[in-house]
């Protein structure tokens, strides 16, 4: 299998493949690429929804610890991700580690920003009724609180997301895995018949998951928004 | 409505909030007894302590000092949940839940009590009926597709769902316009008529406070009691200037207000002339001879004539005196 | 009871001007930020002193190549930036005009399809069909930013208040006055944001300038890595950074200091 797929690349057609012959040609390396690129994507995003949410839950309170971790998060924001992963290889050397932990580090401000706006702008009246109709505090976290938070927290999740794939191009260059291996092999081809196809199907492949998921995360949103706050 | 619970006594002892970094107290010892089964009214200038007082009985602001006696518990020190499930709380924002329905709203409190399923959904049916709201039609609604007027009454709804014996409203018609208002104050007086809860309802509106309250507390800053009576009382016999200002000219006129036809003594046979019923006021029947009638039939016990109501009007400011 | 959830806005380059705006304190943070970057560019200056260098460091790590990376990177971070302002904040004001309105939903969907895109693809297909060099980078870079930026102009300036240009017009002011007397005026912390922005973005993106031979602190950090050479890569990680966190106090500062008053 994985002989077959080395001697692929070494193969020199007659004439120059198509998009199209290329994608054929290399379907099963690409398939692998798109299912690592998903999971890769599955992974961050689901450890950032969770440290970010809970990061948020923690602090929306105090108006100085909301400051304190959305300026945090925004700062490390501003690191451009070739330098942020070039970080992360030092102490953990190449391959998908050091992707998965710039790339989480990426998502944060989104998703622990939007959790803080969400949960800050229940309106106080609300949150006194339920106070006020004898609930305790968690429990108007989890009832009132934290689903009427909920499609603002979703929107930054999907941001988040967004993002990811963008900066996910780069992490391939620290070995990171993924579609962005394409990008950089047509980098590294070039000249060669397939570069452009290679750099196509890596860039493309990554907008098309990207949309997809886009699309998956409206109808997440809809399905999850409690009905009174769409009507 | 079966066997409401009537309301309980609420005696408030030397209450005292200060808020945090502030001069002075907001509410500085407050000491006020208000009667079981009655409705009374704080009125008071804007930023006199009126919400702060109100708001210190179910402790959604926490009392600085001072004692809560509720039904002859005290109650400072009970863990606030608990404390509030007994008290219904209604506020001009409202705060019905946008993520649930009607029915669901209502049902707050009753799930919250752990009730079971049959008997929590009779009890929204009872009360949606009950403020005039049909429970097949707007049960399964959302809080944006009902009228601001429609929200306020499932707001009264829902605070009553698990039949408290107390009610605490802060300007809860404040948000409507003035006819929807006069509505919902009619339809909530008669409502407490029928319930007997102990009210205690805020408002800046005079008005308001003469039509709903048994009793009213004029309040002025740090929320210092200028009075504490009944509406006649009140406006008969300010205890202070500051009372009197706020009663305001229009006393006399107000005050007939307050005093139904029942008991004003008619002559026998119908006229030709209006009608009005005997709930009707002295004030009604004085607009209506403003307006040119000759006489006024009072339901089917006789009819008025201007001086049988101008004899009512002064025993009514001796007896008030 | 009426009050909607604030409408967050979706893009990427947004997340600076919405949190700064919302939750930021903008003093304090104007004030530690330069202290982060001295440290920062202290202990960096020290460790340099400090370090043996090899045959193979001493290529990159020496002043006159350092400068020269630093420049081409602002060199290739305010180019791009100056078009993609020139373009995207005359085209935004137009876009939202009643005349283009119709076009904005296909801006907006066109925007979020490029915001999927990566960054470096752009560069890579860029480098394919044009060959290699700075105004390639700067014309990849511009390429990429333009949406987004776009799409914040058009937003950003929709979020301004209907009800204050209507009554501009109730008050007899023709469309070009309101345009002038108060629409732009209220959109200055608008572009405003929207100029921090870019840059915050072209910085950012001028690191993979070196991938087609456009200059930049890249090329610090891509012979590090190919090397193996850490110092190098840390180096390079670290002007990167550092130059980062500069230009964004710097855009945060005058976006401060431009900022109308009332505003
Ligand atoms: N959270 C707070 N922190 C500090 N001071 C407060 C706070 N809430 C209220 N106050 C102050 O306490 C005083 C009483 O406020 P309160 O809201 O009880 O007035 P009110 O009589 O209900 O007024 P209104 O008729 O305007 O509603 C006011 O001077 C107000 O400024
Ligand atoms: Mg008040």
């Amino acid at each position: 299998m994985a002989l077959v797929n080395m001697l692929e690349d070494f193969i020199v057609p007659l004439s120059p493949p198509n998009l199209l012959e290329f994608i054929s040609i290399q379907r099963e390396k690409i398939t692998l690429a798109v299912i690592a690129q998903i999971e890769l994507i599955l992974l961050v995003m689901t450890i950032v929804s969770i440290t970010a949410i809970l990061t948020g839950l923690l602090v929306w309170k105090s108006t100085a610890a909301s400051e304190a971790v959305t300026g945090f998060w925004s700062v490390v924001f501003t690191i451009p991700s070739l330098a942020m992963f070039i970080f992360f290889i030092g102490p953990f050397g190449l391959g998908w580690l050091p992707a998965v932990i710039a790339l989480v580090l990426y998502g944060q401000l989104p998703v622990v920003r939007n959790t803080i706006v969400g949960l800050r702008s229940v309106e106080p009246a609300i949150m006194e009724s339920a106070a006020a109709m004898g609930m305790k505090p968690l429990t108007v976290l989890r009832k009132i609180q934290f689903p009427l938070a909920w499609p603002v927290i979703i929107v930054g999740i999907r941001v988040s997301a967004m993002l990811i794939f963008g900066i996910s191009a780069i992490a391939a260059y620290v070995g990171g895995p993924g579609l962005g291996d394409y990008l950089f092999s047509g980098l590294a081809n070039l000249g060669s018949f397939n570069s452009m196809n290679q750099t196509l199907v890596g860039a493309f492949g990554i907008t098309i998951l990207a949309l997809i998921f886009d699309g998956l995360f409206v109808i997440v949103r809809r399905v999850t928004t409690p009905r009174g706050l769409r009507v | 409505m079966s066997n409401t619970t009537h309301g309980q006594e609420i005696r408030l002892e030397k209450l005292t909030k200060r808020y945090p970094n502030t001069a002075k107290d907001a509410v500085s010892e407050f000491n006020l007894v208000i009667p079981a089964g009655e409705c009374v009214v704080f009125v008071g200038p804007s930023g006199c302590g009126k919400t702060t007082t109100m708001k210190m009985i179910n402790r959604i602001i926490e009392p600085t000092s001072g004692r809560i006696v509720i039904g002859g518990e005290d109650v400072t020190k009970t863990p606030a949940h608990e404390l509030r499930r007994n008290i219904g709380y209604v506020i001009q924002q409202i705060g019905l839940f946008p993520h649930m329905t009607i029915a669901d709203n209502v049902a707050t409190v009753p799930q919250l009590l752990g009730w079971e399923k049959s008997k929590t959904r009779a009890r929204v049916n009872e009360l949606l009926d009950l403020v005039g709201l049909d429970p097949s039609e707007y049960g399964s609604r959302y809080p944006k597709q009902l009228s601001g007027g429609q929200q306020q009454r499932v707001g009264v709804a829902r605070a009553l769902a698990a039949d408290p014996a107390v009610l605490l409203m802060d300007e809860p018609f404040g948000a409507t316009d003035p006819i929807t208002r006069v509505r919902l104050q009619k339809e909530f007086r008669a409502l407490q008529r029928e319930l007997k809860k102990t009210v205690v309802f805020v408002t800046h509106d005079f008005e308001e406070a003469l039509l709903l309250g048994d009793r009213i507390a004029v309040l002025s800053d740090q929320s210092r009691v200028e009075q504490y009576g009944t509406p006649l009382e009140i406006l008969s016999a300010p205890a202070t200037k500051k009372v009197e200002s706020f009663v305001g000219e229009a006393a006399s006129v107000r005050m007939l207000g307050l005093v139904s036809l029942a008991s004003v003594s008619v002559a026998s046979g119908t006229v030709d002339g209006p009608t009005l019923s005997e709930t009707a006021t002295l004030r009604e029947a004085m607009e209506g001879f403003i307006t040119g009638a000759k006489a006024i039939n009072i339901g089917s016990r006789g009819h008025l004539t201007f001086e049988a109501l101008q004899s009512a009007i002064s025993s009514t400011r001796a007896g008030a005196k | 009871m009426a009050k909607a959830l604030p409408k967050p806005n979706l893009t990427a380059g947004s997340l600076y001007s919405q949190s700064a705006r919302l939750i930021f304190q903008r003093h304090r943070s104007l004030i530690i930020q330069p202290i982060l970057i001295l440290i920062l560019s202290a202990g960096l200056a020290i460790t340099l002193s400090r370090a043996h260098l090899d045959v193979i460091e001493k290529v990159t790590i020496n002043k006159a190549f350092i400068f020269r990376a630093i420049q081409d990177h602002l060199i290739l971070s305010f180019a791009s930036a100056a078009v993609i302002l020139v373009v995207a904040v005359p085209a935004g004001i137009l876009l939202t005009r009643r005349r283009y309105k119709k076009f904005t939903p296909i801006v907006l969907i066109l925007a979020n399809i490029g915001q999927a895109f990566p960054a470096v693809g752009v560069l890579i297909i860029a480098g394919i069909l044009f060959g290699f060099g700075k105004p390639i980078a700067i014309f990849s870079f511009a390429a990429f930013g333009i949406l987004p930026i776009l799409r914040n102009t058009i937003v950003g300036l929709q979020e301004i208040d209907p009800f204050i240009i209507e009554s501009a017009m109730g008050m007899g002011m023709t469309p070009k006055q309101a345009l002038r007397q108060i629409e732009l005026p209220l959109a200055v912390p608008v572009i405003l944001a929207g100029v921090r922005t870019t840059l915050i973005l072209t910085v950012g993106v001028a690191t993979l300038g070196v991938f087609v031979n456009g200059g930049g602190l890249g090329t610090l950090i891509i012979p590090g890595l190919k090397l193996n050479r850490e110092l190098v890569l840390v180096t390079g990680g670290m002007l990167t950074v550092i130059v980062a966190f500069t230009m964004d106090w710097l855009a945060r500062a005058a976006e401060e200091l431009l900022r109308p008053r009332g505003i």
